[in-house]
């Protein structure tokens, strides 16, 4: 149906269709379609005169086009030297004068051409519409494009994969409506409970979950105490078995040598006589005390007397030893 | 012996003995303190009382003497003049303090009063520091009253010597 350049007689370029082939097909469609009238009418016959003024035409192309190529070779010596003369100055050459035309003409050309593309799109915009609005696209698609092959060499993984499924279902889907729909006792009931809960570490999850402090809290402790039998759950304690379990000898004997038990002995035998030595001691120091601030007032001492001895820091007492202020010792009296 | 009887683990304060002591709460924040005019008066109070009883069991052991080696002449010997009874009881009272001081470090007034004398130290007096102590206690015991006025309740005898005489109630002193 196309010509091609090896059709054609002539042709200085084999991969590109000569002009006037092309001219001469566009002609031919385009009788044919307009005498046609409808897709689905028959071809019309060219008539028998317009082929033989083409075949005429055609002869006469070819013959002018060998005239003008014979032509060409032979001047083109000519042509050459009379492009570039000697003894011209390059700058004078009709060859140099035309480049520089060229180039200007190049340029002017480059410059319409943004124009011309911005028209040319319009045009083509509305000639689509014009073509889009002309055609059953969903019929052509569905004739002309085979479906399976497209669908097939889609990568539907990817495409979920770029897709927010959550979203959309539900945004779009009606889970209500589904459920509702669902009878959900026959799922139950087939459903095994117990190899459920097998496979669940509950332990794991109450600890994890549950606030046993404020379950404790709500247990009424002492009710369940009242209720329980102390007496029997401590019958059926072996406390026998646990003290005989108990280093009791063992923890005696470390008790005592802890607190130095035999030297609180000597201590408490042989320090303090008696309680009315104490009382005694006691009242003295009182009596101490009293006479020396006595004097201090007298003397009008503001400060206290320093009655702390070499190595009194031995008998420095705990603070649970200390019931009142200490004799002295800085203290203002 | 084994330091961990249970087994349940080692005892925290295992690394050094308890301290228990026998002393009143009351009095714990004394020791260790110049002991007053008032409990030093009367200590030494006690000591003349063993003084005295001391002569007189000196006076009836030299008369039991004398009875045994001639009980049909015997009389009860005339006691030696006041002033040789009061040199002796010096001698003994002296003497008396200083073992005591350089022993144990208190007499028995001491003793029965929570008291002990120390050194400059805080530990017990050598025994030519506890004589010299004795002696002048025994020949100016009017310098125990240098205590009444005394900032640190020292004594004449303190001073000289740089001694101390402390409340302590326990057996053995806490300086030994």
């Amino acid at each position: 149906m196309c010509p091609t350049a090896a059709d054609g007689s002539d042709s200085t370029a084999p991969d590109r269709p000569h002009p006037a082939n092309v001219l001469v097909g566009l002609a031919s469609r385009a009788f044919t379609w307009l005498d046609a009238g409808g897709d689905e009418a028959p071809p019309a016959q060219v008539p028998v005169a317009v082929d033989a003024a083409l075949a005429v035409t055609a002869a006469t192309v070819e013959g002018l086009s060998d005239v003008a190529r014979l032509a060409y070779r032979v001047s083109g010596p000519v042509l050459s030297f009379l492009a570039r003369p000697p003894l011209v100055p390059a700058a004078y050459q009709p060859a140099t004068i035309a480049e520089d035309l060229a180039r200007r003409g190049q340029r002017y050309r480059s410059g319409c051409e943004p124009s011309a593309a911005s028209v040319s799109g319009a045009l083509v915009r509305r000639l689509v519409n014009d073509v889009l609005d002309c055609l059953d696209l969903t019929a052509i698609v569905k004739d002309r494009v085979d479906l399976d092959a497209v669908i097939a060499s889609v990568d539907i993984e990817a495409v979920v994969r770029r897709l927010d499924l959550t979203r959309l279902v539900l945004d779009y889907v009606d889970l209500d409506a589904i459920i509702a729909s669902v009878d959900l006792d026959a799922i139950v009931a087939s459903v095994d409970v117990e190899a459920v809960v097998r496979r669940l570490d509950l332990t794991g999850l109450v600890m994890d979950l549950v606030d046993l402090d404020a379950i404790v809290a709500t247990v009424d402790i002492e009710a369940i105490l009242a209720r329980a039998d102390v007496n029997a759950v401590a019958d059926r304690v072996d406390i026998q078995s646990i003290i005989d379990r108990i280093d009791l000898v063992g923890i005696a004997s470390y008790v005592i040598d802890e607190i130095d038990l035999p030297g609180v002995i000597r201590e408490s035998t042989s320090g303090v006589a008696s309680e009315a030595v104490r009382g005694v001691r006691m009242q003295s120091i009182d009596a101490d005390q009293a006479v020396q601030r006595t004097i201090d007032r007298i003397l009008l001492r503001r400060k206290a007397r320093t009655t702390e001895a070499p190595g009194a820091e031995q008998y420095e007492p705990t603070e649970a030893d200390v019931p009142h202020e200490p004799v002295g010792a800085g203290s203002d009296r | 012996m084994n330091d961990n009887p249970t087994d349940t683990g080692e005892h925290p304060e295992a690394s050094h003995a308890l301290t228990v002591s026998t002393v009143p709460t009351a009095a714990r924040p004394y020791q260790g303190q110049r002991a007053g005019i008032v409990t030093r008066v009367v200590a030494n109070l006690i000591d003349v009382v063993v003084v005295v009883i001391v002569l007189a069991a000196g006076y009836v052991g030299w008369t039991s003497w004398q009875f045994l080696r001639n009980p049909r002449g015997f009389s009860f010997p005339s006691p030696p003049g006041l002033v040789t009874v009061i040199l002796i009881a010096l001698w003994i009272q002296g003497t008396y303090f200083a073992l005591a001081w350089a022993t144990s470090g208190r007499t028995y007034g001491d003793h029965v009063m929570g008291l002990r004398v120390v050194n400059i130290k805080g530990r017990r007096m050598r025994i030519w520091g506890a004589c010299v102590r004795a002696a002048a206690c025994v020949l100016l015991p009017i310098g125990l009253f240098w205590i009444v006025v005394s900032r640190s309740n020292r004594s004449l005898q303190d001073v000289a010597l740089r001694s101390s005489v402390i409340y302590d109630w326990t057996a053995r002193g806490a300086g030994r």
